[in-house]
């Protein structure tokens, strides 16, 4: 809880750092609110054409846009400045984290904190809003529950995808692009159900990178959507906490970055 | 003051670090290059000393801070900061250490610079009514009040270094690292520098280490000094007892009233001659006045000059003679 007293002064004054330059930050938070309202519009003009994805209605799969989008727009927020860590590393201002009293990743990711990022907040939030309040979901206490894990769950998941890629900068100097196509790329495929998906990426995507537990799989409750793929009830209740063990092992790679870090400079 | 856990602040017992460089050998092929940057180094800092720890570029300066401060973790060898191992105890550590590196900042750029300060008391947990006491002593003696409203980018580079030095101290450490706390400083801002570090040094009883180029530092604060060159250590004593034990030769100007050839002096030799004046260097185990005495029944001396050497010159020569 200190660390996280800590990390809010610290956000709290890049906050007003980048309030210095206002005009700036609303341009920033402006342009990102179009460019994802492209992604809208494609889902949109997808509909025109079909009438399901995978069985899935429109207000399904906008609901699960919806989810995902937000739960990657608050990783986004607080977690993806992470990728800052090969500069850090290239730069030796990584030493600075290690000379104070707090750990590293909350310093690293306070001190990268940058507000304009809400900008990839905003609009899935105001489409979660529409679509839970229009799209037939039966607000049961469970199912409230299962919508808050969901969010909780793919938030965790997303981190977990930034900080163990951006931890492999600790041994591989430059690790951006491979990087992106987990974190950006992965946001892409959980977008949409993943039963419209090959084989292949959707075992990656209930494995390997489990994006699909904490958005498709419990999904299908949620929305009481088709399930081509015969998923068992219960597993929409457990998924979401698959993001649990992967956080787990992000932590650990990143214990792991910073000690080589420590035994071989910079 | 935290009571002394141990009698020094700092000790290392043949503390060495190593890396291994993947280097190029061909057009394809890459070697390991073991780089021994520091080298089996044991030195006591026993606790309110300030030592100048002064090497070239890449002498392994840097490494030994970073080992000692919990950035990187030693070969070999052990070292002891406060007590403490730092690698296994940063956090403990890092609460009871300062350290300024000259090149980078430990300042919030566009904020100003009180807000750092402020910043830096919720990372240390600093009590705030501690907090104030320290920040208006440092205050004054950095003489910071007329840019503690300014954000940090429109400081000075001397304005600057007085707020990192302050950022460094604010938390009461036992023991501050300054790694070239006066570089790119004009005169009289390294001479406030230096005036406040003595302050402080004097008031606090802080254990200063104090990497640096300039020797001026050395000389004006550090009574104790360590050098180091490839990783090595060459010298370790009194700062004082440099120009004795190096050989540092002083020179005898002399102004004689008319011009001769050069003098032969027993213990001291002539380097050159303009004109009636004549310079002659000798050994510091000779006095100045048996040279003198010894030129005056040669000729009739109208004035006359003593120079000591440089500690420029003399670290230089230490260099020289650790590398042949």
């Amino acid at each position: 809880m200190g660390e996280l007293r800590i990390a809010g002064h610290l956000i709290w004054a890049k906050i007003r750092s980048e309030a210095q330059y206002p005009a700036s930050l609303i341009a920033h938070l402006i342009a990102q609110v179009l460019v994802l309202g492209l992604d809208l519009l494609a889902i949109w003009a997808l509909f025109l054409r079909v009438h399901a994805l995978g069985g899935w209605t429109r207000g399904q799969v906008l609901g699960l846009y919806a989810i995902s989008g937000t739960a990657f727009g608050i990783g986004d927020l607080f977690v993806s400045a992470v990728e800052r860590t090969a500069e850090h590393v290239r730069l030796g201002t990584f030493d600075r984290f290690l000379l104070r009293p707090a750990g590293t990743l909350i310093q690293l990711l306070a001190n990268e904190f940058e507000l304009r990022r809400l900008g990839r907040l905003i609009q899935p939030v105001v489409v979660l809003v529409l679509v839970l309040t229009s799209v037939a979901v039966d607000w049961t206490p469970a199912h409230i529950a299962l919508c808050a894990a969901m969010i909780v769950g793919a938030t965790t998941m997303y981190s977990a995808i930034w900080v163990s890629t951006a931890a492999l900068a600790f041994w591989i100097p430059s690790t951006q692009e491979f990087a992106n196509a987990f974190t950006y790329g992965g946001q892409y495929a959980s977008q949409y159900p993943i039963s419209i998906m090959g084989e292949w990426m959707r075992r990656i995507l209930l494995t390997a990178i489990p994006l699909g537990l904490v958005a498709y799989v419990p999904g299908i409750e949620l929305f009481g959507a088709a399930n081509p793929m015969g998923i068992a009830r219960w597993m929409s209740f457990v998924a979401p906490f698959a993001g649990v063990p992967v956080a787990l092992a992000a932590g650990l790679l990143w214990r792991a970055g910073t000690r080589h870090y420590r035994s071989t400079g910079s | 003051m935290i009571a002394p856990l141990s009698s020094a602040a700092i000790e290392m017992h043949d503390l060495s670090k190593v890396f291994d460089r993947r280097v190029k050998a061909g057009r394809f092929r890459r070697v390991n290059e073991r780089h021994e940057a520091v080298q089996a180094i044991s030195l006591t800092v026993p606790r309110a000393e300030i030592v100048g720890y002064i090497g070239p570029n890449g002498a392994g300066k840097s490494t030994t801070i970073k080992m000692l401060t919990g950035i990187l973790q030693p070969s070999s060898g052990t070292a002891l900061v406060a007590g403490l191992v730092p690698l296994e105890e940063r956090v403990k550590l890092a609460r009871r250490i300062g350290v300024v590196f000259g090149q980078r900042s430990n300042l919030w750029w566009d904020l100003p610079l009180a807000d750092s300060f402020d910043l830096l008391r919720h990372v240390y947990r600093v009590p705030s009514v501690d907090h104030a006491r320290t920040l208006a002593w440092l205050t004054e003696l950095f003489d910071l009040g007329g840019f503690l409203a300014s954000p940090v980018r429109a400081l000075s580079l001397g304005q600057r270094m007085r707020g990192e030095l302050t950022s460094a101290l604010l938390h009461n450490p036992e023991i501050v690292f300054l790694d070239e706390p006066t570089v790119g400083l004009d005169v009289v801002s390294k001479h406030a520098v230096r005036e406040a570090l003595r302050t402080i040094h004097r008031e606090q009883g802080v254990t200063v280490v104090l990497t640096t180029h300039d020797l001026a530092d050395v000389e004006e604060l550090c009574p104790r000094l360590v050098i180091i060159d490839h990783g090595r250590l060459i010298h370790d004593g009194p700062t004082a007892d440099l120009k004795v034990r190096f050989g540092g030769e002083r020179t005898l100007v002399v102004d004689l009233v008319e011009a001769r050839e050069p003098l032969i002096v027993a213990g001291a030799t002539c380097t050159k001659v303009d004109g009636p004046r004549q310079w002659l260097q000798f050994a510091p185990v000779i006095s100045a006045a048996s040279v003198l005495a010894a030129v005056a029944g040669q000729a009739d001396v109208r004035d006359l000059t003593v120079q000591e050497p440089a500690i420029e010159d003399i670290v230089r020569r230490i260099y020289q003679g650790a590398r042949t």
